[in-house]
């Protein structure tokens, strides 16, 4: 090493320990004025308010939640509502795209025109101004309880959500036992066969499982149902969904579908024309070529790309906090106002938030993997 | 598949509709939408329409009512400000659609189109305020609507882009001291939801304060979406600058440029012509996150516009409402896309002449 070489890395080195020393010194002014402040407000430092009585309800949560349970359960409720919306709206909006992305690819004029018009003016307009509409839409225009309207039996739509039967007990008994015997019989039909075994006994004993199942699910009638009863002032009975949830489920699932719906236009036009061309030359229709040649590697295109816009949906169910929807950040803005720990409760979103993106792009890399060519 | 170009129309018309059984299912499946929902809505919109008068009058129309928009425009458009001033926030937006007819003429001086938005916002900010040249000072917490919505996204996307380089830069760096944090910054900040950040900046920026100091509550908003936004540029910019080749870096070196004229002359230029497109995205984006300020009580366009629905005599005309508003902002995001693409196809232009 020459001089004017050890010079130079000396001298890198010596910047790279002030970078280092400056940043951890402005981080602990930072704190240090953070921690005074806080100590001459009276506000408290720590987790511990975690197990402090919240006292606030939540309009609804997955799981058991009222004004007496503690801080932390009033988050983990938030966050149960954060996950309920985000997966109900994925699917929806994975849906959305899909069929806007192939009016687009269609060739059909007409169609294309309006995906295009429903991508352009709901991707260039804010998503907390569709919430609003959607809002009004289940609220304001939909009539109350006495007017309600029936859309099947026992299946409401009203101003205070959508009500709906939900299976009682037995009822859920005899749909686990359907699905998984369904499920047992199919996974073990498919590995047998894929051993080249025989597998007609079991098939039978599938067919002879689901006929026997049909006679059953006769004798069950409407009484294996929690029927939604409506009162004077309120439906009871049955399961619901808030306004507040279809508001949020609604806008989220169109809003992503756009951009999805572009993700997925992208990844097909990106796979190059001469594929289909040599699908073609091999005698493939259209169908079989778009089927067999094109979607595998368009969906190995569009697999990072969608999966970023998913992750933007469960960002952005964060607007709940607009409509009165109990999410997370709804849930905690509420403890943060009462106790005032603003940085301890951003810190539990940036974790919340952060471990939904790591599980979501673990899961794409699995995926990804398997599309590998 | 457009058949015969001789043929004639009719025929190319049904080969167009009825080719094959997708389309025939397709051209249905339209034709259905158009007959359902096409009278409702034209009725709706413009048939039964109120263009005038009463909230009675538009109950017993049935359809949309735009009267309502019209006696209600002030406050949508501009909040509670006082209205005899009006005519200054209307000289900001007038500044602002010259700048812009401007800017959409000449594609190419992207740097007087800069320098002028920079002035029209600090006019823009004198205008609203008040104090001087003899003019009534208005506090800003009566500023409000489409003018809010316009200076905290030049103020906001102007400080954005200068601290999203240089965390770009910062990331890009071989000290590690410098690259971690920035990056760590960078992914941390998209992973969150915008909304925390801007609850973040709201609830911590007055502890950092000396006392007695206070930002209100509009600087710290803007300043919540600048945070957000710079994580967003910075990841733009680290694309393109990925994808520069390095014989750019090796080239400027062999020059005997330094690595802050390296960053100014050679890299930078580059980075920033090529990623125009992901920028116009971030820009659009900063358009619509700037209605979050109603989540912490502050009056921008769309909060302006909501607050318009309180008037008890006109409850209930929302679709109208958030149609009219939403109508705005598609204005100004499709501004901003079309703008980008004249820049870059009179970029491509000169390079491939």
């Amino acid at each position: 090493m020459s001089y004017s070489h050890r010079r130079d890395a000396l001298r890198q080195g010596a910047i790279q320990v002030f970078t280092i020393g400056a940043i951890l010194a402005m981080l602990w002014l930072v704190a240090s004025l953070v921690r005074q402040r806080l100590e001459a407000m009276g506000i408290n430092t720590g987790f511990a308010f975690l197990s402090h009585r919240a006292g606030y309800d939540l309009g609804e949560s997955l799981i058991p939640y009222d004004g007496d349970s503690s801080y932390g359960r009033a988050l983990l409720a938030g966050f149960s509502n954060t996950l309920k919306v985000a997966l109900s709206s994925i699917f929806v909006a994975l849906a959305l795209g899909l069929i806007a992305a192939g009016a687009m690819l269609s060739g059909h004029a007409s169609a294309n025109r309006v995906a295009r018009f429903y991508i352009r003016t709901v991707r260039n307009t804010p998503l907390l101004l569709q919430l609003f509409f959607w809002f009004g839409v289940f609220t304001i225009s939909l009539p109350g309880i006495r007017e309600r309207i029936t859309l099947l039996p026992g299946v409401y739509l009203s101003n205070r959500g959508l009500n709906f039967p939900t299976p009682d007990a037995t009822m859920w008994a005899f749909i686990a036992v359907t699905v998984v015997t369904l499920a047992a019989t199919t996974v073990a039909h498919r590995h047998l066969r894929n051993r080249g075994k025989n597998t007609i006994v079991l098939r039978y004993i599938g067919w002879g499982v689901g006929l026997a199942l049909v006679p059953l699910a006769a004798t069950l009638d409407f009484a294996a149902f929690n029927m939604p009863e409506a009162g004077r002032f309120a439906i009871k009975g049955g399961g619901v969904l808030t306004p507040e949830f279809m508001t949020l489920f609604f806008g989220l699932s169109i809003y992503t579908g756009t951009y999805i719906a572009e993700v997925l236009r992208g990844a097909v036009q990106a796979v190059a024309e001469g594929q289909s061309e040599a699908a073609g030359a091999l005698g493939l229709t259209r169908l079989q070529s778009f089927r067999l040649v094109v979607l595998p590697q368009a969906t190995r295109i569009a697999l990072p790309s969608t999966v970023s816009e998913l992750l933007n949906l469960v960002k952005n169910s964060s607007l709940g906090v607009a409509v009165g929807y109990p999410d997370l950040v709804s849930a905690g803005n509420t403890a943060m106002n009462q106790t005032g720990q603003a940085i301890e409760m951003i810190s539990i979103y940036m974790v919340a938030y952060v471990a939904i993106n790591v599980v979501i792009t673990k899961f794409s890399k699995m995926l990804e993997a398997r599309y590998e060519w | 598949m457009n058949g015969n170009p001789a043929a004639r129309l009719p025929a190319r018309l049904i080969a167009g509709l009825f080719g094959d059984s997708v389309r025939s299912i397709i051209t249905v499946l339209m034709a259905l939408l158009i007959i359902f929902v096409g009278p409702g809505l034209l009725n709706w919109l413009l048939l039964d329409a109120t263009w005038s008068g009463s909230a009675e009058d538009c109950r017993a129309n049935g359809g949309a009512c735009w009267a309502f928009i019209g006696v209600k425009l002030n406050q949508i458009i501009f909040g509670a400000y006082p209205t005899p001033e009006l005519w200054r926030p209307i000289l900001f937006l007038a500044l602002l659609v010259v700048i812009a007819n401007y800017a959409y003429q000449r594609p190419r001086q992207i740097r007087n189109v800069i320098f002028a938005l920079i002035g029209a916002m600090i006019l823009g900010v004198v205008l609203m305020r008040g104090g001087v040249f003899g003019m009534t000072q208005v506090d800003n917490a009566r500023w409000g609507g489409l003018p809010i919505t316009m200076i905290v996204t030049l103020a906001g996307m102007g400080c954005a882009f200068p601290l999203g380089v240089l965390l770009m830069l910062g990331g890009a760096s071989n000290n590690p001291g410098l690259r971690i944090p920035c990056r760590l910054y960078v992914d941390i900040v998209r992973g969150i939801p915008a909304i925390t950040l801007v609850f973040m900046t709201f609830a911590i920026i007055p502890l950092l304060m000396p006392q007695g100091m206070m930002i209100d509550k509009l600087q710290r908003a803007a300043l919540g979406l600048t945070f957000l936004t710079a994580a967003y540029v910075a990841e733009a910019l680290r694309g393109a600058l990925e994808a520069l080749p390095a014989g750019q870096r090796e080239a400027s070196a062999a020059l005997g440029l330094g690595y802050w004229r390296t960053q100014a002359l050679i890299i930078l230029p580059q980075v920033i012509a090529n990623s125009m497109q992901p920028l116009a995205n971030i820009a659009i984006a900063f358009v619509k996150n700037t209605s979050l300020l109603i989540i912490i009580g502050l009056f921008d366009l769309l909060g302006a516009a909501r607050s318009s629905l309180f008037d008890g005599d006109w409850q209930g005309f929302y679709r109208e409402l958030y149609l009219f508003v939403g109508f705005i902002y598609l204005v100004i995001c499709l501004f901003l896309e079309a703008y980008v693409a004249k820049i870059e196809t009179e970029r491509r232009a000169r390079i491939y002449r």
